[in-house]
């Protein structure tokens, strides 16, 4: 944490200094990419993938298939990894997931890109459990991270480099 | 002479002796001659002072007009004629002692058909040639248009205009390997938008208001600016004896001129026009598909000048051109098999082209003496163009301007015989205005945007809608020391523009000395500057759809030559250069601003802020060039019958590296990286230098003129390049994308993405590009003027020179597809024969 602040504080002495110098755009523009780089935490996709799940289970707890009470993160976990795993963690570590993901999505997708899609889907959801709309189907609602134009774009940002939503 | 006892005292007495008499041996003796051209005689009984920066020397001319005088030393002197009716000043060197030299007191009155050649300018040396326009009117292979002889000079390229994956220059002209579309083109210091018309033959000048056109093509002087390219300086006719008049007729188009002196000789006025009816004669044979309506055009120059005095001069000069070009493919098709349709590849599409200029200039010049010169210059220039296209996922619709008024003042002072100093200044008040929306490919390192890809389009529109009001500032100045045969040229200029508030300065030396001792004298020369630029005119400079904040391109340019003047017709120059590109402006995928306005102006209701708002362009691009040239010249004198002519040859090499990501160069480009990782990843380029697309290992042209007697000329051009460097197409994409007009299957080229392979991009070259053009004149002598008819032959021993690839896309990847692409001056006969593409015309003088 302080070498963090040191280079934090130490960008923006950069920044500082190079807005008196004037700097060209492209060298302010690589500062702040840098300060951004600097300051955002390390991706941690596992974590990401283990609240998505709890997100999902939270949700999906009040589907019509399920008894109030009975789904579970070891009923989930079951479920989701055909009665292999019994917790996220290991159902996230063995690339396993709520629906099925790609075989190649660990090689395919940077660290970032992974927790970011998982943090979409979590995103999901949560606004339907705000929502209160966590009363359809599992596979209504699953697929419905498919369709829901939020997610989507969601999606999308986490892979483009420029022209984000906020 | 007793004390000069000792061999001690005799040496100081040598040595005195020496001394005083040092100015009298170092003195030079020389023989002068007053000559009046219009005469042809001696002036005799005239007093002639020579200024020393000691002493005035008088001397008195004989019954011949000759005079005998001494000076201190070799050098330029300034002779000052006392007539009865006023002193005359004449500026001359003296180059060796008992030489003779000649002072024309007045001009060579001007002949049928000839033109005036006034006093020149003191210009640099290093990287110029200049061109007369008698050398170059009548030039073989320029199809009558004196502009296009500029292509013969050393370092000079003309791109095809469709040649393949390397067109797109449209008339512009390469220079040492810079890009076409950063070099400046003045007439009279006025500026002119493009040099060309949409048939890229023709310029908007007419020809016979030129009077000398001059090329910079390395460092040039501090008065110039806005290129990091070269400069073509064209000059303008100033005066007239009488009044003449031309009209001339080709095939492309019809031209007229008329000049007359006006108010006893006090005031000049020039007109001069040009249209292109290539729409009209091509157009009506039949010969173009339907949907293709050929380039229509218009130019026109007018000026004016009136002297009210020797000390005050007013002028006014115009000049416009306006072009349109329209396109519109059936969408359908009328034969069975739409591959065979001219415009089956483009079937639906629309193009509406159309582009001009106006420059207004109001100039006044005051000259109290030959010492002091003053220009002030009112400038109205408005360029414009309008752009409609639809072309697949292609949309633009725009009309855009950027009109300024400016007063620019330019000083020449010559305060003493060994400085001269240049001092100019402007102010510009100017609006850029765009309405509309256009496109830009998405991703620059696609080499094969598919325009019917809607799924995942190459291409995305944008609102480029902008008006802006900027003010623009530069000054300049150079001081130039002539210190005996040595010159020293230092200047600097400053360009500052309020849009993005910045500026550019650019410092410029030039030093060059003169050896007398071999032939007509050696003349070594070497120079380097920063130069700028700015796309005052351009989408990446957008505040919509660009980057408000990008900055001047830049380039240093170094040269330096040896100038041989072998005899008076006779000289070599040769020259070395290298020009570093910096600050060159790319399409920037990565480029962004924290947040911003969306720049979808469709969804900025429902979203109206992003982050990482696209900037779209950057001043990430480098290059450079370097090469050698050799000119060696054989002169004329003006309108006279002995002939002409030079041989340019030039070596060169060219590179460029946009510096962006690139993932060919990227072993892990399948993994899908976070926006916040591509932009890191970005900050630190991975693109490699390439050779630039225009670049051209050897240029040679070989040119003669000869005008044999009063009534025939003829003239010859041998033109040697190697080929530009392209990138093979390897394949296709499978046809995954049909047009929808006419359900043809689009095959879409596909390109090597392998950096390590002969196919990557311009990696390539064709077989070199030579010809040989003939024309020869016939003139027809009346009271009244004279009759010019010509016949041009161009590629005389009919080479199918090639100029690239040419791919059908309605027809998949084979042996035959794609084919070479040849240039147009072969032409096949109905039998299958081929002969030279000739041109035939005629010029009326009166």
């Amino acid at each position: 944490m302080l070498v963090r602040i040191i280079l934090l504080l130490s960008l923006l002495f950069q920044i500082t200094c190079a807005q008196k110098n004037e700097k060209s755009y492209q060298d302010l523009y690589a500062l702040r990419i840098l300060l951004e780089t600097a300051t955002k935490p390390k991706p941690n996709p596992q974590a990401a993938c283990i609240d998505a799940m709890r997100s999902a289970e939270a949700c999906i707890a009040t589907a019509p298939e399920f008894q109030s009470g009975t789904l579970t993160e070891n009923s989930y976990s079951l479920i989701s990894s055909s009665n292999r795993f019994t917790t996220y963690s290991d159902l996230c570590a063995n690339n396993l997931y709520m629906y099925p993901l790609p075989a190649n999505f660990v090689t395919n997708n940077s660290d970032a890109v992974r927790e970011c899609y998982f943090k979409c889907d979590s995103s999901y959801w949560k606004t339907r459990k705000n929502l209160n709309t966590c009363n359809g189907t599992v596979a209504i609602m699953t697929t419905g991270i498919f369709n829901d134009s939020g997610t989507t774009t969601c999606k999308r940002n986490c892979s483009s480099s420029v022209n984000n939503t906020p | 002479m007793k004390f000069l006892t000792t061999p001690k005292q005799n040496w100081i007495f040598f040595l005195l002796s020496l001394l005083f008499l040092s100015s009298e041996i170092s003195a030079v003796a020389f023989r002068g001659r007053l000559f009046s051209r219009v005469k042809n005689q001696g002036e005799p009984g005239l007093t002639v002072v020579i200024v020393t920066p000691t002493s005035k020397i008088p001397a008195q001319t004989d019954a011949e007009g000759y005079f005998d005088a001494e000076v201190p030393s070799l050098g330029n002197y300034t002779f000052r004629i006392l007539r009865p009716t006023g002193i005359q000043e004449i500026e001359k060197s003296i180059t060796a002692d008992g030489e003779v030299v000649t002072l024309y007191t007045d001009k060579t009155p001007k002949p049928k058909g000839g033109i005036d050649v006034e006093g020149q300018k003191d210009k640099t040396i290093l990287s110029r040639y200049k061109v007369r326009y008698d050398e170059i009117k009548r030039m073989p292979g320029t199809l009558g248009e004196a502009l296009n002889a500029l292509q013969t000079l050393p370092g000079v390229f003309a791109p095809p205009v469709f040649g393949g994956n390397n067109g797109g220059c449209f008339g512009g002209i390469v220079i040492r390997g810079a890009d076409c579309r950063t070099n400046t083109y003045l007439y009279d210091d006025l500026p002119i938008y493009y040099a060309y018309h949409f048939d890229s033959i023709n310029s908007v000048i007419h020809n016979d208001l030129i009077k000398t056109i001059d090329i910079y093509t390395g460092a040039y002087p501090a008065n110039f600016n806005n290129a990091t390219g070269g400069v073509v300086e064209i000059e303008s006719t100033e005066a007239a004896k009488k009044a003449t008049g031309s009209f001339n007729m080709s095939f492309l188009l019809g031209q007229a001129m008329y000049q007359t002196p006006l108010f006893n000789g006090k005031g000049y006025l020039a007109a001069g026009g040009k249209v292109g009816y290539l729409d009209k004669t091509l157009g009506s044979t039949g010969l173009v598909p339907d949907g293709i309506r050929l380039p229509q055009y218009n130019s026109s120059n007018v000026k004016f000048i009136y002297n009210f005095n020797s000390q005050h001069q007013l002028s006014f000069t115009s000049l416009t051109a306006l072009d349109g070009f329209v396109l519109k493919a059936p969408g359908g098709f009328g034969s069975n098999d739409p591959t065979k349709e001219p415009l089956a590849a483009v079937a639906g599409a629309s193009v509406a082209a159309g582009q001009g200029f106006r420059t207004l200039g109001l100039r006044y010049t005051w000259t109290p003496s030959t010492k002091f010169s003053n220009r002030l210059t009112l400038i109205n220039y408005e360029p414009f163009n309008n752009t409609n296209v639809q072309f697949g996922s292609l949309e633009a619709n725009f009309r855009a301007s950027a009109p300024y008024v400016g007063m620019r003042q330019d000083l020449v002072w010559n305060p003493t015989n060994y400085l001269k100093i240049d001092l100019g200044s402007e102010g510009r008040v100017i609006n850029y205005n765009i309405t509309g929306y256009s496109f830009r490919l998405k991703d620059p390192n696609n080499p094969a945007p598919n325009p019917y890809d809607l799924t995942n389009p190459s291409f995305e529109k944008s609102d480029i809608t902008q008006k802006t009001r900027s003010n623009y500032f530069n000054a300049y100045t150079t001081f130039h020391f002539t210190f005996g045969n040595f010159k020293f040229e230092p200047g600097v200029r400053h360009d500052y523009l309020d849009y993005g508030k910045q500026g550019a300065t650019g410092p410029r030396a030039i030093l060059s000395y003169k050896v007398n001792g071999i032939l007509k004298g050696t003349t070594f020369f070497g120079g380097a500057g920063d130069y700028a630029r700015f796309p005052y005119f351009d989408q990446a400079i957008s505040r919509e759809s660009g980057n408000p904040n990008i900055q001047f391109e830049k380039a240093r340019k170094y040269g330096g030559g040896i100038d041989q003047q072998i005899t008076d017709d006779w000289s070599v120059k040769g020259e070395l250069f290298k020009q570093e590109f910096t600050s060159q402006i790319v399409n920037d995928p990565y480029i962004s601003e924290p947040y911003g306005l969306n720049p979808d102006k469709f969804q900025r209701l429902q979203r109206p802020v992003v982050t990482n708002r696209p900037l779209n362009y950057s001043n990430s691009g480098t290059g450079w060039s370097h090469g050698y040239e050799i000119f060696i010249k054989k002169a004329n004198r003006p309108n006279s019958k002995d002939w002409f002519g030079w041989i340019s040859y030039t070596w060169s090499q060219s590179f460029r590296n946009n510096n962006i990501y690139n993932a060919d160069y990227d072993p892990n480009r399948n993994v899908l990286l976070s926006g916040d990782q591509q932009r890191l990843r970005a900050l630190y380029p991975n693109s490699r230098e390439l050779i630039f697309e225009y670049d051209i290992t050897q240029l040679l042209s070989v040119v003669y003129g000869w005008r044999l007697t009063e009534e025939y000329q003829i003239g010859g051009r041998w033109f040697y390049r190697s080929a530009t460097p392209y990138t093979p197409i390897i394949g296709d994409d499978g046809g995954q994308f049909k047009n929808p007009y006419n359900s043809q299957i689009y095959w879409n080229p596909r390109y090597s993405t392998n950096p390590y392979s002969t196919d990557y991009t311009n990696s390539r070259r064709q077989a070199p590009y030579h010809r040989f053009d003939i024309r020869i004149d016939k003139f027809l002598s009346y009271e009244w003027g004279y009759v010019n008819l010509y016949l041009e032959i161009i590629n005389m021993y009919v080479r199918k020179n090639i100029n690239g690839e040419n791919f059908s896309s309605t027809a998949p990847y084979s042996k035959r597809n794609p084919e070479p692409q040849n240039d147009f001056f072969t032409l096949q006969l109905p039998n299958g024969m081929l002969i030279p593409f000739f041109n035939v015309g005629m010029e009326v003088r009166f």
